[in-house]
């Protein structure tokens, strides 16, 4: 079972510390990481959905859970990203001549729906379903 | 406080005239800064201007250095300002000089100087001080030289720490992360660098963090 070091960085996130072999993970621990820092199973940290919201990590005790909140944050805050890329590209077809594959009011539908989906998402499974424009 | 005097050639049996045969101090006066000796052994510990602690002397040993066999050479501390030049070694100490030759291997666990990494010009150059490959997704240290450990901060965000520290911050880091994830093309590098370590970060093309599969670093110096 590979073991990993873990504790709250200043962010108020969790900071994962992957030894490399070279010395032994009580060194590293002594060497590399702050006070307060445990050793944990890897396999005791969030898999699946709530692995993909690493920056919504939160450290209790020796658990690390994800905050649901700070994971919906983060979604938005990449969804508005790549709905403003998005954005920008379908006005460079626009000028270009270039028919895009939908219409201005759809995709903006499909923006307003999926950010109410966000906004409502009681899970990370739920955050994860909810794609990102292209 | 033994004293002696011996030519060039002889072979010098220590246990032979020196009583305390374990732990003793030797003055011993060379004919010349020079000596050439076909066969040395030394049974036991010997400090000064001698042969285990060698200082300011040209020391040339054609045959074997040994400590109990002749086979065998084994010194705690070994320093010459002249030249060292030698077939057989065994340190399980320290050396340090200006000068050294060996015509045979050289053994060691770590080759390092006292400020860290061969930070000077000591060691040998154009190799990597420090490399790692790291998957950021599964978290996985695929090889690494140098490198204690990885910390992931955020997504995207890295520090590698150094298994042994750089003598300066002056050397030349190179981070790369794979360029097109989905076929979308991000950018990675280098946002800081200390003595103990680097922090790099990823980022996607709509500027969020990213991890990925291939992430390479590489510390080059002097």
């Amino acid at each position: 079972m590979a073991q990993v070091i873990i504790y709250t960085n200043n962010n108020g996130g969790v900071s994962v510390c992957i030894p490399t072999g070279e010395i032994s993970i009580e060194e590293v621990l002594a060497k590399d990481c702050p006070t307060g820092a445990i050793i944990v199973d890897d396999s005791t940290l969030p898999k699946g959905a709530d692995a993909q919201f690493f920056d919504a990590w939160q450290l209790n005790g020796s658990t690390v859970t994800v905050n649901l909140e700070i994971a919906k944050e983060y979604k938005l805050k990449r969804f508005n990203a790549d709905a403003i890329a998005v954005i920008q590209k379908r006005q460079l077809n626009t000028l270009a001549g270039i028919s895009n594959d939908i219409s201005d009011e759809i995709f903006a539908n499909e923006l307003s729906v999926n950010r109410t989906a966000i906004a409502n998402a009681k899970t990370t499974d739920d955050l994860a379903l909810i794609a990102n424009p292209v | 406080m033994a004293s002696t005097t011996f030519t060039d050639n002889q072979t010098v049996i220590y246990a032979a005239w020196l009583n305390d045969v374990n732990n003793a101090v030797y003055n011993g006066i060379f004919v010349s800064p020079s000596i050439t000796a076909t066969s040395m052994i030394c049974n036991g510990t010997a400090s000064g201007a001698g042969f285990t602690n060698l200082i300011n002397n040209t020391f040339t040993a054609p045959g074997p250095i040994g400590s109990v066999t002749p086979g065998t050479g084994a010194f705690t501390t070994l320093q010459a300002t002249g030249a060292f030049t030698g077939t057989t070694g065994a340190f399980s100490g320290a050396i340090s000089g200006t000068n050294g030759t060996f015509s045979g291997t050289v053994q060691v666990p770590t080759l390092n100087t006292p400020s860290g990494v061969l930070s000077t010009r000591n060691g040998i150059t154009g190799i990597a001080k420090a490399w790692v490959n790291y998957n950021g997704n599964t978290n996985t240290i695929l090889g690494s030289f140098n490198v204690s450990s990885v910390t992931v901060n955020a997504t995207g965000d890295y520090f590698f720490n150094f298994t042994t520290a750089m003598g300066n911050t002056t050397y030349s880091a190179v981070y790369a992360q794979q360029a097109s994830i989905g076929g979308a093309y991000g950018f990675s590098g280098v946002t800081d660098q200390s003595s103990l370590g680097v922090r790099v970060t990823s980022m996607n093309n709509s500027g969020g963090g990213q991890n990925s599969s291939i992430a390479n670093l590489i510390v080059m110096s002097s």
